[in-house]
């Protein structure tokens, strides 16, 4: 092929039989989020470089894919679809006041440093935000909602992780140590990497009570009874005990609502701790390698974009969540009935007074002047004033008879 | 019930890991070191083994194509996979350390060149430290690197350092210790944790119990 018709990396056509399947599945997604109350807004597709560099530790630089302005201004495509919604937010309070909960399908474009072509450049979201008052409730709401928007895309195998960013976070400012020592400390505790972990709190001399129960942290996972009576023991101050307190509430009003066996803790789940600051959850599905349902409270980014909010929200990776419906063979589109219309030219103008009629029935109607090519349920030979039902065959005499034959008749589809 | 696939990095490191398995009953029978098979079944069944080239480990890992693998720690930093490394093996040890002619300093070079197999970690290492460098890629034999004027210095993993003597090179500065870890994918871990869970406990019981093991690479 030549090199001008090729396309970049890391990103895709999408044929017809697939983008159905992404229609439906965003359909069926906003379909579940609309019933909770949640509307759908619109971002640009770029917006200025300084806008994801300022709100502190949430966008890696390297990874936004940048354009030069007129004015020598820099602008990213998409990197992620929560900071423009919180800066949306910030500029329109007055609207807010009327709404606070939105949906957005969008997509998200990032530079990927790595050799392959596995991670995708440019990828698709659907998610929600919604801009509240950090009522516990509502962590509760969100986490139904995350769970029943994968149920209802017909997904098996569910699990939502739970993790809360206090507990952690309470016992590392015990540690007494700087900020970057404690990044590191994190990023251990991320990989559950408890040999490196425990070399590296020795090397920074932590004292052996608080070291002890940060080499705990990775493990601290599992199925809810299990992770809190190990939890409770090694929770001694105060964050890390109300934060423990919010998670065991949360679970059990789950556990009620009948949710429980899609449930699991992480309290060692702290890779996005710059920006969740409460409940945060992710989501698998069984024979899956990736996350794809990522979510939590976050009210640093509202912080930072001086909203007087607290804000939690989701986004499900699309395109992961399309991999695994063709997998299981899971979602089932429908696809609405077609007929195929077979003419000769002279009746041409009968022909697509009768495809408009069954157009208007809500029928896929292709035209066809030969005997050729037909896919359709059902063909028409027009001009012979005979119809083909499912190899059958019989005759008709007017569009009236033919459309009560077929069963067309008072919109009885 | 779903197999764990497990991959290991062809040579010694799999043969090394296919025998801590044993120790807790995890047994390849099918499994042997000249074969060309790829794959291989555990006597039970419930356990595959995936044989696949040492730097593609964490990508096999990461991507969920296999649940576990055991890797060397120089090729999971130099890929930087995004995956839990959950256990230190203790075997496979040894280190990086940059290597020179003798008497060559790193100070002595406003802008360093450095003949490398692991261009990641090498520019790591020296922006952390603030230093400027510029790494040349290689795929093998760098210690030949220095002595035909192609980089100032080279980073590469010391064993014993007999290469480097032969070649006339000395370590100018230790870099960091390295060995085999036992990786798990993120979303294995979670979803089929009544299966791996207990393996990773026997693996750690049975690595803590030996203590530091045996100094080779």
């Amino acid at each position: 092929m030549a090199f001008s018709q090729q396309l970049p990396q890391g990103v895709t056509d999408l044929y017809a039989h697939d983008y159905e399947l992404k229609q439906a599945l965003t359909g069926q997604l906003r379909h579940v989020l609309s019933s909770y109350g949640y509307r759908p807004i619109q971002t640009p597709t770029f917006e200025y470089y300084d806008l994801f560099m300022s709100v502190p530790g949430t966008m890696d630089s390297d990874q936004m894919i940048k354009l030069i302005d007129r004015d020598g201004k820099v602008l990213v495509l998409r990197p992620d679809a929560t900071v423009p919604i919180a800066r949306m937010v910030s500029q329109s309070q007055s609207e807010v006041e009327m709404y606070n909960k939105f949906l957005y399908v969008t997509n998200i474009f990032r530079m990927e440093s790595g050799e392959s072509d596995r991670s995708s450049r440019s990828f698709s979201q659907v998610g929600v935000e919604w801009f509240d008052d950090a009522h516990p409730l509502n962590d509760i709401e969100m986490i139904v909602m995350a769970i029943e928007s994968l149920k209802q895309s017909g997904l098996k195998n569910i699990q939502l992780e739970l993790g809360q960013a206090g507990f952690f976070q309470s016992l590392l400012q015990e540690a007494g140590l700087t900020e970057q020592q404690q990044l590191v400390v994190q990023q251990k505790v991320d990989e559950k990497n408890e040999y490196e972990l425990s070399r590296l709190l020795k090397q920074y001399q932590v004292n052996d009570q608080i070291k002890n129960q940060l080499i705990q942290i990775p493990n601290l996972f599992g199925s809810p009874k299990s992770v809190f009576t190990e939890a409770e023991k090694i929770a001694v101050n105060r964050g890390m005990k109300q934060s423990l307190k919010r998670l065991v509430e949360l679970v059990n009003q789950l556990e009620q609502l009948g949710y429980a066996h899609y449930i699991s803790i992480d309290l060692g789940l702290v890779n996005h701790l710059n920006y969740y600051s409460g409940t945060m959850f992710q989501g698998y599905i069984e024979g899956y390698g990736k996350p794809i349902i990522q979510g939590g409270r976050y009210d640093q980014l509202t912080k930072y974009f001086d909203l007087e909010t607290s804000a939690i929200g989701f986004g499900i990776y699309l395109d992961d969540l399309i991999s695994i419906v063709k997998k299981q063979q899971s979602f089932k589109t429908s696809q609405p009935e077609k007929i195929d219309v077979v003419t000769e030219e002279k009746d041409f103008v009968k022909a697509m007074e009768v495809a408009q009629e069954l157009r208007g029935k809500g029928v896929v109607v292709n035209m066809h002047y030969e005997n050729d090519s037909n896919t359709g349920d059902q063909v028409i030979y027009l001009s012979e004033k005979k119809v083909e039902i499912k190899g059958e065959t019989f005759t008709f005499t007017t569009v009236e008879d033919f459309l009560t034959k077929a069963g067309f008749v008072n919109g009885n589809n | 019930m779903e197999t764990i696939k497990i991959a290991l990095a062809k040579g010694r490191l799999a043969d090394l890991s296919i025998e801590l398995f044993e120790q807790i009953g995890l047994k390849f029978t099918s499994y042997h070191e000249k074969s060309r098979k790829l794959m291989f079944t555990s006597d039970g069944g419930h356990y595959e083994l995936i044989l696949v080239k040492a730097t593609d480990v964490g990508t096999y890992v990461e991507n969920g194509a296999a649940d576990i693998g055991v890797a060397g720690k120089d090729t999971l930093l130099e890929a930087s996979v995004d995956v839990f490394e959950l256990v230190d093996l203790g075997f496979g040890r040894c280190r990086f350390a940059v290597a020179g002619e003798p008497g060559v300093s790193l100070n002595q070079y406003h802008h360093l060149t450095v003949g490398t197999k692991y261009p990641k970690i090498t520019n790591d290492y020296f922006k952390a430290q603030g230093k400027q460098i510029e790494t040349i890629k290689l795929n093998g034999s760098v210690e030949l690197a220095p002595l035909v004027g192609l980089s100032d210095v080279v980073v590469d993993i010391v064993e014993t350092g007999s290469t480097l003597k032969e070649n006339n090179l000395v370590i100018i500065e230790n870099m960091m210790d390295i060995s085999a870890r036992l990786v798990v994918n993120k979303a294995s871990f979670k979803t089929k944790d009544e299966k791996i869970r207990p393996l990773i406990e026997q693996v750690k019981w049975i690595v803590d119990s030996k203590g530091s093991v045996t100094n080779e690479c």
